[in-house]
């Protein structure tokens, strides 16, 4: 059961690591731009009165565009870090200890702009250092397993309930209108649905009936059970490639291992 | 200190936050956590529902140009100048799966925007109160970029729906009218 459970979050933590990568490297993109000045796109002088003196002060000591960067490299640095150690069976802590910080700071510093995909890496980290820390414990790294597959299955349940009382979702046209922006449609795709709403209608309360579903993930039979994390995927790389919402692809797609064992030890537990 | 009551104690840590994760779904609840919630700990999972997001958020801002009467003070005998963008874009490309810094820019914007229209609805009458929120003070420093000190200016949320010749737009949010000044860079 611990070698199941271990490898499960080092797998999951590792295609998580990959996602900081690539958001790392946009950091440093966006320091590179100047978006982090005080005459920029998140002024810290105006950011830092959201807060009292004793947050402002200690995040203020990173908040320069300086330090933004270093704190983006310090970031890829650590989540290679954490790859090279599981590859090579050394304990990862301080890297991880120093990528869910950096992630406390950064979630500070921009005060708005985080996503889904912020929230299940941050869950992930925190998660996988807790299994790193405790790893001669068995059933906490069991126990730190079954909560990332638990939180996804949450977010899958929760998405599909949501769906469930929005009137756009019900009637099809949701996502033809979340398609129809620049800041996360597709031109190509949206023009598409518009053109055949039955199609629109029918991957929108797909959407909703594969969310909704979700938990019968845990108690059908082995190759049925995993249709659910094939569409889960295709679901999560058509997110990335038409609304290129990225990091949901590596965060979500990441906890399916996470999600394998809680399936495993949920079906031992009703004896299935 | 024995292994049971160290598994236990995490255990335990690990359902109280699931069990808060599950509570922070329902929207009545999650005000009230984020509250407490400073580093983003509990999740909120239904995003794009029940009510999707499906507008992109512009700021545009306009100056005044006064008038010589030094009394003056608010520019209202002055004239004010086009309304034009206020740039929130990096330039950077978007590469599906690997590159998209932009969106995090873009999401700051549509977090403000859909706080302040939230905002609004809480002060109602009393809309000068408006002023003092966070994501007015970040959105009037962003409108004041390159502008001269002592200008007034005003600036304004444009919402747009669809792309380019066939978008719908609407104001959603107009400022009061401000003076430019610079914020003091001191920690």
């Amino acid at each position: 059961m611990l070698d199941g459970s271990l490898s499960a979050i080092h797998m999951t933590v590792a295609v998580v690591c990959m996602g900081v990568l690539a958001t790392a490297a946009e950091t440093v993109w966006l320091v590179a731009r100047g978006t982090y000045e005080d005459d920029a796109f998140w002024p810290w002088p105006v950011i830092r009165e959201s807060y009292g003196r004793v947050i402002a002060r200690p995040v203020g000591a990173f908040a320069s565009g300086r330090s933004m960067l270093a704190i983006s490299l310090v970031r890829i640095a650590c989540a290679i870090a954490v790859l090279v150690s599981y590859t090579f069976g050394f304990t990862a802590t301080l890297p991880l200890v120093m990528l869910v910080l950096s992630h406390f700071v950064l979630t500070l510093r921009h005060r708005w702009g985080g996503e889904g995909g912020d929230q299940m890496t941050a869950l992930v980290l925190i998660v996988g250092l807790i299994a790193d820390i405790f790893v001669r414990y068995d059933t906490v790294v069991a126990a730190a397993a079954i909560f990332i597959g638990a939180q996804i299955l949450l977010a899958y349940i929760s998405s599909g309930v949501a769906k469930l009382f929005g009137p756009l979702w019900r009637e099809g046209s949701a996502l033809t209108k979340i398609l129809s922006n620049h800041s996360h449609g597709h031109e190509w795709l949206s023009g598409q649905l518009m053109r055949s709403p039955v199609a629109a209608r029918l991957i929108c309360h797909a959407v909703m009936a594969f969310q909704l579903t979700f938990p019968l993930f845990l108690v059908l039979p082995t190759p049925a059970a995993y249709l659910y994390l094939i569409a889960g995927a295709a679901f999560h790389m058509g997110i990335a490639m038409f609304m290129r919402l990225n990091l949901f692809c590596f965060a979500f797609i990441g906890t399916y291992p996470c999600l394998i064992y809680t399936r495993e030890v949920f079906r031992g537990w009703i004896g299935l | 200190m024995p292994s049971d009551v160290v598994s236990l104690a995490v255990i335990l840590i690990l359902t109280i936050w699931w069990l808060l994760s599950v509570l922070n779904q329902v929207s009545a609840i999650s005000s009230m956590l984020a509250r407490g919630d400073l580093f983003g700990l509990l999740p909120k999972w239904t995003f794009f529902a029940p009510n999707p997001g499906v507008h992109d958020y512009h700021i545009v801002r306009r100056t005044y140009v006064v008038s010589d009467d030094t009394s003056d003070t608010k520019g209202e005998g002055g004239r004010s100048l086009m309304w034009e963008g206020v740039s929130c874009s990096t330039g950077a490309v978007e590469i599906p799966f690997l590159w998209n810094p932009d969106r995090r820019l873009r999401k700051t914007l549509s977090d403000i925007a859909n706080g302040l229209l939230m905002a609004l609805r809480v002060v109602a009458d009393k809309r000068d109160l408006i002023q003092f929120t966070p994501g007015y003070f970040l959105l009037t420093h962003l409108a004041q970029r390159g502008v001269a000190e002592g200008t007034l200016i005003q600036w304004a949320i444009v919402r747009s729906f669809g792309f380019e010749g066939q978008r719908d737009l609407g104001v959603v949010f107009v400022s009061f009218v401000h003076r430019v000044s610079r914020t003091s860079t001191d920690a």
